[in-house]
């Protein structure tokens, strides 16, 4: 069976301003332009410009979701923007450990890896915080974005990674569209070995699902029911477990055969095993 | 060690958690409200956390001391387990855990006053011994260092001579036994699969030689020892590895004094097997046909009598007394 080594990792971006260093980077080019702008390149990473406020960026990745409707493959998801906090220097970059959303109440802890460095708490607020309160860091964005690939994705394929762009000596009205390119520019040192972590949890993840759908295509003549479909699924996996994947390409090729008695050859071929 | 270290906010305050977090001054120490927030949340994968655990310390409610499974354990009174520890720090391909829980993180419980006091109840509700089995949800000993399960329940248990303890284990932390005197009513129980499972299923487990070498010290110390052979898992030349192993172990242990041998095989309840399927879907132990029965899942003897042969074999190092199976 032929592996398929590209999975798409996807970008939410709220600002085009925010965007633009993670374009540069990736090479990306843009392929839609409304109702979201969104980019891509040729290795599977993809970018959507959400616009402002949770409720965008959720909107952005449903968008996104939707796009992919046809695909049997698991994604990765990042979040990359900017946040505020009371103490952190301009320019500091972390993964969000624990996302709140103020509105709602509802909180989110995504998975860290080994050696994660610089984590910090994130509270994603309706209005841009001025006060600074508490040790957590504040954005306007990360709660809608990962309520909404957690409805469809696995935690470990979720991340936030922000870089701190005002703080209680540097408030926010001090932002240009040149400070944000200038601190989304060191993002990209934190982006890079998340897309790395991502890629291979991917590879991990999606394994079952692309022999699943090599093994369906090889039989597309023959009419499986659901419970047939889960039965066969199940059935070639173990045949590429057993390190029989031969075997299992020689039976599916053979024609002018029921769905039944496809079932029953596989069964029967396996149940003749070593162990 | 950890990734991260969770800490529910009631208890962040308390003394052993302070000790905990300030072991790990590189971690990010993560506040939350109850440890299921992270550890019963839906999506997640088992597998994919197995690479960078995180530690959630939590306090434990409800029964902390519960009925041991029928068929668990050797006779000798009414049979309980306790679980301060969710989770095992090694990473064995067959086990159960791996289908029970959505999260490979390790919720440790530190609420040991609380354990200590329902297992007193238990010992003390019971007419005359009762056993208590630590290890059924994690490795009790795996995680000493940071736990110091020993040093607080051992105490338990020292002080109340009717209730039997097996510290279930597959690991080598055994230097908190070793530094002080045997407890009569406390068991060290040794988990083994033959050489060529351990080495193909048993990832991050200490080598069956060094294992045997902990045991042999725990033994001259005085203490109860005994020896857990599960899950027994079919392979060609099965007979032979066992014998190999059983030599290995029986040759280096005083086998009139071991407490108990025991034999299992592989086995799970079906919900967990088609989790753990999902989990691994290239792995070929998973692969194996199996058979059912009362729910529960175990590889099929394609030989027949693989059981059989290993339990007579068996019998020929211990005696019938020491021997039961674990089914």
């Amino acid at each position: 069976m032929k592996p398929i080594l590209q999975f798409n990792i996807n970008f939410v971006v709220a600002h085009k301003l925010e965007a633009r260093p993670l374009i540069e980077h990736f090479h990306l080019k843009k392929f839609i332009k409304e109702p979201f702008q969104v980019f891509k390149n040729e290795s599977g990473i993809r970018l959507i410009i959400s616009g402002m406020g949770a409720s965008r960026a959720r909107s952005a990745v449903e968008y996104m979701w939707q796009l992919d409707s046809g695909s049997f493959l698991k994604e990765g998801w990042i979040n990359v923007g900017i946040a505020g906090h009371r103490t952190l220097d301009l320019g500091t970059c972390f993964l969000a450990n624990k996302i709140s959303s103020r509105e709602t109440g509802e909180v989110y802890y995504p998975f860290l890896d080994w050696n994660t460095k610089n984590t910090e708490g994130l509270i994603t607020v309706n209005r841009p915080e001025k006060s600074y309160a508490g040790d957590e860091a504040y954005d306007m964005e990360a709660a809608g974005f990962f309520k909404a690939v957690s409805n469809f994705s696995e935690t470990e394929l979720i991340s936030s990674i922000k870089v701190i762009s005002d703080n209680k000596t540097s408030s926010i009205d001090n932002i240009t569209e040149k400070l944000i390119e200038n601190l989304m520019v060191k993002t990209i040192a934190y982006v890079e070995p998340v897309v790395s972590v991502l890629k291979k949890r991917l590879a991990i993840l999606n394994k079952g699902l692309v022999l699943d759908r090599e093994c369906l295509d090889m039989v597309k003549s023959i009419h499986l029911t659901v419970s047939q479909r889960n039965q066969f699924k199940s059935l070639c996996r173990r045949f590429d477990a057993m390190g029989r994947e031969d075997e299992l390409k020689f039976i599916l090729n053979c024609s002018r055969i029921t769905s039944d008695q496809l079932l029953k050859k596989l069964t029967e071929k396996l149940a003749k095993q070593a162990h | 060690m950890f990734s991260a270290i969770y800490i529910e906010e009631e208890i962040k305050d308390w003394e052993r958690v302070k000790k905990i977090s300030e072991s790990f001054p590189h971690l990010p120490k993560i506040i939350c409200g109850r440890y299921g927030e992270i550890f019963n949340r839906s999506n997640q994968n088992f597998r994919i956390q197995k690479k960078a655990p995180a530690l959630i310390l939590a306090k434990k409610y409800g029964n902390l001391v519960l009925p041991a499974p029928s068929g668990y354990g050797f006779r000798g009174g009414k049979s309980f387990y306790f679980s301060h520890m969710l989770n095992c720090v090694y990473d064995c391909r067959y086990c159960f855990l791996q289908g029970m829980y959505r999260s490979a993180n390790y919720v440790l419980f530190v609420n040991y006053d609380d354990f200590r006091v329902q297992i007193e109840e238990s010992i003390s509700s019971c007419e005359g011994n009762s056993i208590y089995y630590s290890g059924y949800d994690c490795d009790s000993l795996a995680l000493e260092p940071v736990s110091h399960f020993c040093d607080y329940f051992l105490r338990i248990f020292e002080s109340n001579p009717t209730g039997i303890l097996e510290i279930r284990t597959k690991s080598t932390q055994v230097r908190k036994l070793l530094d002080r005197s045997p407890i009569p009513n406390v068991i060290v129980a040794m988990s083994f699969s033959s050489q060529k499972s351990s080495l193909r299923f048993e990832q991050g487990v200490p080598s069956i030689q060094k294992r045997v070498s902990v045991l042999r010290k725990l033994q001259e110390k005085g203490w109860k020892i005994a020896i857990r052979f599960e899950p027994l898992i079919f392979e060609n030349t099965l007979l032979d590895n066992y014998k190999d192993l059983f030599d290995q172990l029986f040759q280096s242990l005083d086998v009139n004094q071991l407490h108990s041998v025991s034999l299992g095989e592989f086995r799970m309840p079906k919900t967990y097997y088609k989790s753990i399927v999902k989990l691994y879907p290239e792995e070929e132990l998973f692969a194996r046909e199996t058979t059912i029965e009362n729910g529960l899942i175990s590889l099929k003897d394609t030989d027949g009598e693989s059981l059989q042969d290993i339990e007579n074999l068996l019998k020929t190092y211990v005696s019938r007394e020491k021997y039961y199976f674990c089914g």
